[in-house]
């Protein structure tokens, strides 16, 4: 998604402030909806490129809300955002 | 339903609105417990349960509940009442009243291949009702509508079957295998990827707006609300895409990193497209002393407003991603008096920009003014900071 150029491992300790989506420079909503887009489309690549299905009481609104969440927190990292992921997805 | 609902509670406070008629019904149900009280005493618990407001709660949540447990009772599940009392501003006096709040939401989603939007429509009344209307001092009730619209166009991959599924997991754990970042910048696996995917471009939208009135409990002072906006942003996320080459913001940075090194080829980058937002708003300048000044009143007022937000990479140094950041914002106030045009209080814009990177600010300006209501609706800060 040409968030960053990081190597896999390295990736894990990137926060959130260091994507090239996080602009400092907006308002919260602003912030929300540019996190929003992104959870929107890693929705469509976990369900529809790798098959992914939601765990058990999740739904897409419920997924999509956990990832925008952690999107728009600048020091949470890649770790927190794929533990996330690991919860409400099954691969 | 509100309005019932207050006329009964008002109404069942009235049928018992005496300590004579209190007395007069004990007295008929049990002459007895009706001889063995005192009219003092009787008087002082009259009023301590006719006042008290947990009296009420208690009753209207048992009436509630019961309501609320049977089916089709959308509308009603979203009705708060909470009866309280009300002290005057300047005096000890109180009254017994009640606030209220009640939303209600639609909301249609349509999902398609290549669509996915929902359309809302929020309804939300509340308010504040003392039973002794001057002793309220949260005099104010209020009803808005909401109807809006958020959604994507494009944004979606192709649906793998299991064997490309098999494949794509074969190619990320090549990539992640890789430990070196230009290595894995250049990699081909990425061209495979992306194309086994068939990603499209996204286009995602906000649009809402929102009417409202507002006034005191008795609707001698009121006031209509509105406004409403249009979000927009397209984002790129596949290589060498025509919208990503319309990214014309990004051209000078393209530059800066293809002479770094920062990237190995020369193009702009169809992910870091802005995000721009075309408002209207009423405004009501509650704390604007200064336009009280110069126009004599707080009157609310129309004002537009554009707002584009950017972010880029800049480049890399030792591996350490520097970004360049963003924004621009204007207002301009519609038909505003000569005084506000005088005093150049009409037009606000503000420009801000910032280098970041490893949780640093290594560069951050400001130029410009915002609204009076709107200095502390931001992350950014406003001033200029240098440190390298």
């Amino acid at each position: 998604m040409k968030q960053h150029k990081k190597t896999f491992k390295k990736a894990e300790t990137l926060a959130m402030r260091d994507l090239l989506f996080y602009n400092p420079t907006l308002t919260k909503e602003e912030l929300k909806f540019e996190a929003n887009g992104i959870a929107d489309f890693l929705n469509n690549v976990f369900k529809n490129t790798y098959g992914a299905t939601y765990e058990t009481g999740i739904n897409k609104a419920k997924a999509i809300a956990d990832m925008v969440d952690i999107l728009i927190d600048a020091p949470k990292t890649m770790a927190d955002l794929a533990a996330k992921i690991d919860d409400d997805y099954n691969f | 339903m509100l309005l019932i609902c207050s006329l009964a509670v008002k109404g069942a406070a009235q049928n018992i609105n005496t300590v004579k008629d209190l007395k007069d019904k004990i007295a008929a149900a049990s002459p007895l417990l009706a001889m063995g009280l005192e009219t003092s005493k009787y008087k002082t618990l009259a009023n301590l349960v006719l006042n008290d407001p947990g009296v009420y709660n208690e009753i209207w949540g048992r009436v509630y509940n019961s309501i609320r447990d049977k089916k089709d009772q959308l509308l009603f599940k979203n009705l708060k009442i909470n009866f309280k009392t009300f002290q005057g501003s300047d005096s000890n006096r109180t009254s017994l009243g009640f606030s209220y709040k009640w939303d209600y939401e639609v909301n249609k989603k349509r999902n398609t291949d290549y669509t996915r939007n929902e359309f809302i429509a929020k309804i939300n009344l509340a308010g504040n009702i003392a039973f002794k209307k001057n002793l309220n001092p949260l005099d104010f009730q209020s009803a808005k509508l909401e109807i809006g619209t958020n959604g994507f166009w494009g944004g979606t991959v192709n649906k793998s079957s299991a064997s490309v599924i098999t494949e794509l997991n074969k190619i990320n754990q090549q990539l992640a295998a890789i430990d070196d970042e230009d290595e894995l910048a250049n990699s081909q696996l990425w061209n495979e990827l992306t194309k086994a995917m068939g990603i499209t471009n996204q286009y995602h939208y906000n649009f809402s707006v929102v009417g409202g009135w507002e006034g005191s409990q008795d609707f001698s002072k009121s006031q209509v609300t509105y406004g409403g906006q249009l979000r927009f942003s397209a984002k790129s996320y596949a290589d060498k895409n025509i919208l990503a080459q319309l990214n014309i913001l990004d051209y000078p940075f393209a530059l800066i990193r293809y002479i770094t090194g920062t990237d190995k080829s020369l193009g702009p980058y169809g992910a870091a497209l802005p995000v721009v937002t075309l408002g209207i708003d009423l405004v009501k300048p509650t704390q604007d002393t200064t336009r009280k000044q110069l126009t004599g009143n707080d009157k609310q007022f129309a004002r537009f407003r554009f707002e584009a937000g950017f972010r880029t990479l800049l480049l890399n140094v030792n591996n350490v991603p520097l970004h360049f950041n963003a924004a621009y914002r204007y207002f301009r106030e519609i038909n505003a008096p000569a005084a506000i045009k005088a005093a150049s209080l009409n037009r606000f814009s503000f420009f801000t920009f910032s280098v970041t990177g490893a949780d640093t600010y290594f560069v951050s300006y400001s130029y410009g003014k915002l609204p009076f209501d709107r200095t502390d609706n931001a992350i950014y800060e406003i001033g200029f900071r240098f440190n390298l």
